[in-house]
């Protein structure tokens, strides 16, 4: 790593999926990003662009077909399956639209589950009630997961991707399943998130408005990145004028 | 420790999957145990008391449990398992190994696959036992009773476990495969269809209408082992038309069933195996009761046509030696009069029995004339029985006379005509001859014996068992033979054939029943699992449906249909594919309308049966997916 503050670097990324004997649809081409400790960043682009398979693969959840991608100084594109899955629940936090939590659970077994995987439940319930305090989910930890709003579950499962201190939270679409309260919600949420335990979020998204909250704006399209957007010193409100006047003009969301 | 206690939550929460999936184990075994059971028990299948015909009947219901178990298993584990891949695949996101998955999976698949083999086990050593009782007291086939054979038990564990483990490794190598996004979106990857083909659907119509065409060939041209390819290519046409159903079905549809269509089409891929398996199971389901019901009716009628005489036997030097006079008084004690007695001389060996023409013309009133030095060929045999008879000529046949002459005979003519009772004191190939050659035979052969059949005619057959059986003791306490020289000396009745026949069909019957039973469960439980795991879109879809102002007997409507989707299209064509072959494939053996009205019957019970279960099934999902407060 080039510097220490950086906590995910990617170097030449590509990625295609097969779609015919010897025909393959490339999706992701020699992609290269450097992304600081504790930023915020979101991916944005139109649809097709290569946001959740980005997103996928530094999570590693899928596999890249070359080009590198570090997190802190582990190279993950080199690991097998078994040993992804051990780095996941310790290093990686990761949030779905979808939720993806499990209904056989209640919020609170949902919420410590990867400290159940990695057999860390002792301590987990000091900052179970911290991370439940400033998601303000601390009267719904009983409940099952079929019986919370959709906000609330986000909630959930963004406690879920904190609870065990990992270095890098990846989100793929947090707010694509919420309501317009619900995304400024949880939005805060994660901003309040990021400078309580100075996490560094990773997410993909196709709202603007829950994009502006981030300190820098990723823009893909067919695969690359075409522009990064910095927010630098302007306030929230001017960010998502310049990230909209982009997209505009690239004809986007 | 808090791992295993959230897996426990996990499965409390799915205890009815896993509740349904054990039921199909324990359904599964115990059908498979108490087969192997009837099949491996000595006093059934190795019984000179019991026909045969009888103890035969349980081989084929025995090799479809096979074949429904080699089936339906890994169908109910694949079914179970779909709904836990998603549960596994989010464990695996927040780093759960694949080798944690696997050991979960096994584990899991080992303990419910054991209870449902100890389980089935006892329920299949119960069904056994009942299936004995059954036989015994209620059709009346007394000479058997329950053994147990620990093969019968280790032939099910074995082949249970077999298809458990190679299900389980399949599943394993999938998950090892896959990966993690793919296991994500294994619902929606699944689903992920192509449009149907209206060129294939054409196709599907077209291999249907050969299939048609093709039994209506086998029908005409007597070819009669065609009909099982008709029957493949039937349902190859069938697979092909329900795959490409889709390129017409939605656009087609009106109004009042689009909404139904719509849910359905959200799960079409999975729609379309579920239909195609569970069109088969309903095919055949007609199918066998069909062939069962038109199969007893046949046989009542045969028992009847093939046993001319109420009491026959073969009397020779050794064997059945009884007076008239003790037999009369036998038949008396139970109140049974003789009404006519006939003996005929019959030379036999062990390939041929001859007959003397001018005794069975002068006795039997037959006229049969065959010239000196050749025969009259007959064939004992109904042609209109049901069955499919080979009516091989003897050409010629030489006699073996004492010092070293020789008799040629050569064939005159070959005549069908049932004369006698089936006896299995006599060969099985009757030749008539010219009385003098007759008499030449009697008096020089070696290899021809001179046996006298006796044939009685009784005023009431139907109440002549016991005093038949009374007799039967008689000559072979007499006799004093081994039980296998015994059973071929013994007695042939009308009623004795009547029994068999009436006994086989039954537990024919009784067999088909348990195979029906099973496909029909299979078919419901396939089509229940299905509903259920769209359950969750179907709620989400109904209550979008409600916010913008769906009324509950529209919603009720709504999901009716939708049921009515996944089973009528499989019952109809099940229906339409049981019935068509079980008139065709009688109508060769002359029994097409029978076959058509024993299948029609059926498929009018399966259908109530099924409506009644749409109408249940309904319910159910009404009260999980009903929005209305």
């Amino acid at each position: 790593m080039e510097s220490p503050a950086d906590i995910l670097k990617i170097t030449n990324l590509s990625k295609s999926y097969p779609i015919h004997k010897e025909l393959a649809l490339p999706v992701l081409q020699g992609i290269d990003l450097t992304i600081k400790a504790g930023e915020l960043t979101a991916v944005m682009g139109p649809s097709g662009c290569g946001k959740t398979t980005l997103m996928n693969l530094i999570s590693g959840v899928d596999s890249a077909d070359s080009g590198s991608i570090m997190i802190r100084d582990t190279e993950i594109t080199t690991m097998n399956k078994s040993q992804m899955a051990v780095f996941r629940r310790s290093h990686i936090g990761l949030i779905f639209q979808d939720f993806n939590l499990m209904e056989s659970l209640n919020v609170k077994d949902n919420i410590l589950l990867p400290l159940f995987l990695d057999n860390h439940s002792q301590y987990g319930e000091e900052m179970f009630q911290k991370i439940c305090k400033i998601l303000s989910i601390c009267d719904i930890t009983d409940k099952n997961i079929t019986d919370i709003s959709g906000g609330e579950k986000q909630r959930t499962a963004i406690a879920r991707a904190l609870i065990n201190h990992p270095q890098i939270i990846l989100a793929d679409e947090p707010t694509g399943n919420l309501d317009a309260k619900s995304t400024k919600d949880v939005m805060e949420y994660l901003t309040d998130i990021n400078r309580e335990f100075q996490a560094t979020l990773f997410m993909v998204t196709h709202d603007s408005y829950a994009a502006s909250y981030c300190d820098k704006v990723i823009l893909l399209k067919d695969g690359k990145v075409l522009s990064v957007l910095e927010k630098a010193q302007n306030s929230r409100k001017i960010f998502l004028e310049h990230i909209y006047e982009f997209l505009k003009q690239i004809g986007g969301e | 420790m808090e791992l295993i206690k959230i897996l426990f939550k996990m499965i409390r929460y799915h205890r009815k999957d896993y509740m349904l999936y054990l039921y199909c184990n324990i359904f599964t075994m115990a059908l498979l145990l108490a087969f192997l059971s009837v099949c491996s028990n000595h006093s059934l299948m190795h019984n000179y008391q019991v026909d045969p015909m009888i103890a035969d009947n349980i081989l084929f219901p025995s090799l479809m449990v096979c074949l429904f178990t080699l089936l339906f298993l890994p169908y109910a584990y694949e079914a179970f398992l779909k709904g836990r891949k998603q549960e596994y695949s989010v464990l695996m996101t927040l780093g759960m190994t694949e080798r944690e998955v696997i050991a979960n999976m096994f584990l899991e698949c080992f303990a419910v696959s054991s209870a449902g083999c100890i389980m089935g086990l006892v329920c299949g050593s119960g069904l056994s036992v009942l299936f004995f009782l059954f036989l015994r007291r209620i059709i009346g086939i007394t000479p058997i009773q329950w053994e147990f054979h620990a093969r019968a038990y280790l032939a099910a564990v074995g082949l249970y476990a077999l298809v458990i483990i190679l299900i389980l490794l399949l599943n394993i190598i999938r998950i090892l495969k896959a990966n993690l996004s793919e296991l994500l979106q294994a619902k929606w990857k699944e689903e992920r269809k192509q449009k149907g083909s209206k060129a294939l659907l054409f196709l599907g119509c077209a291999v249907f209408l050969v299939s048609i065409l093709s039994m209506l060939y086998v029908f005409y041209s007597g070819k009669t082992n065609f009909w099982l390819l008709s029957m493949g290519s039937f349902l190859m046409g069938t697979f092909l038309a329900i795959f490409h159903s889709d390129s017409v079905l939605y656009k087609n549809s009106s109004r009042k069933w689009k909404i139904s269509f719509g849910l359905l089409l959200q799960n079409l891929k999975s729609w379309k195996i579920v239909t195609i398996i569970s069109s088969c199971l309903f095919g055949l389901i007609v199918f066998f009761s069909g062939l069962c019901f038109t199969i007893y009716s046949y046989s009542m009628h045969n028992a009847i046509a093939y046993s001319p005489y109420d009491l026959f036997y073969v009397r020779d030097q050794n064997s059945n030696q009884m007076e008239l006079e003790e037999l009369e008084q036998i038949l008396n004690r139970h109140g049974i009069s003789l009404v006519s007695q006939t003996q005929v001389c019959v030379l036999r060996s062990g390939a041929f029995n001859i007959l003397s023409a001018d005794e069975i013309n002068e006795k039997l009133g037959k006229d049969y004339h065959p010239c000196q030095g050749s025969f009259i060929q007959l064939f004992q045999e109904d042609l209109k029985d049901g069955y499919e008879h080979e009516l091989l000529p003897v050409e010629n046949v030489t006699i073996k006379l004492g010092d070293s002459k020789k008799l040629p005979l050569a064939l005159q003519e070959q005549r069908i005509e049932i004369l006698f009772n089936p006896c299995k004191s006599l060969a099985d190939t009757t030749l008539i001859v010219n009385s003098d050659d007759f008499k030449r035979i009697a008096e020089q052969s070696e290899e021809y014996f001179l046996v006298n059949a006796i044939l009685i005619n009784l005023d009431n057959w139907k109440i002549s068992g016991p005093a038949i059986a009374e007799l039967q003791n008689c000559m072979a306490a007499s006799n004093n033979f081994s039980q296998e020289a015994q059973y071929l000396s013994s007695l042939s009745s009308k009623i004795g054939t009547y029994t068999i026949e009436k006994q086989s069909s039954e537990v024919l019957i009784f067999w088909i029943f348990f195979v029906d039973l099973m496909f029909f469960g299979a078919a419901n439980v396939t089509i229940y699992f299905k509903i259920k795991s769209e359950l969750k879109e179907d709620t989400r879809m109904i209550y979008h449906l409600y916010r913008i102002g769906i009324t509950e007997k529209e919603t009720w409507n709504i999901l009716f249909k939708k049921n009515l989707c996944y089973y009528l299209p499989s019952l109809i064509m099940g229906i339409g594919f049981g019935i068509f072959y079980c008139f065709s494939v009688n109508s060769i053996y002359h029994y097409g309308l029978m076959g058509f009205i024993c299948a029609g019957l059926t498929a009018a019970a399966a259908v109530l049966l099924q409506f009644f279960l749409i109408f249940v099934i309904t319910r159910y999902e009404y009260s999980e997916v009903n929005p209305f407060p």
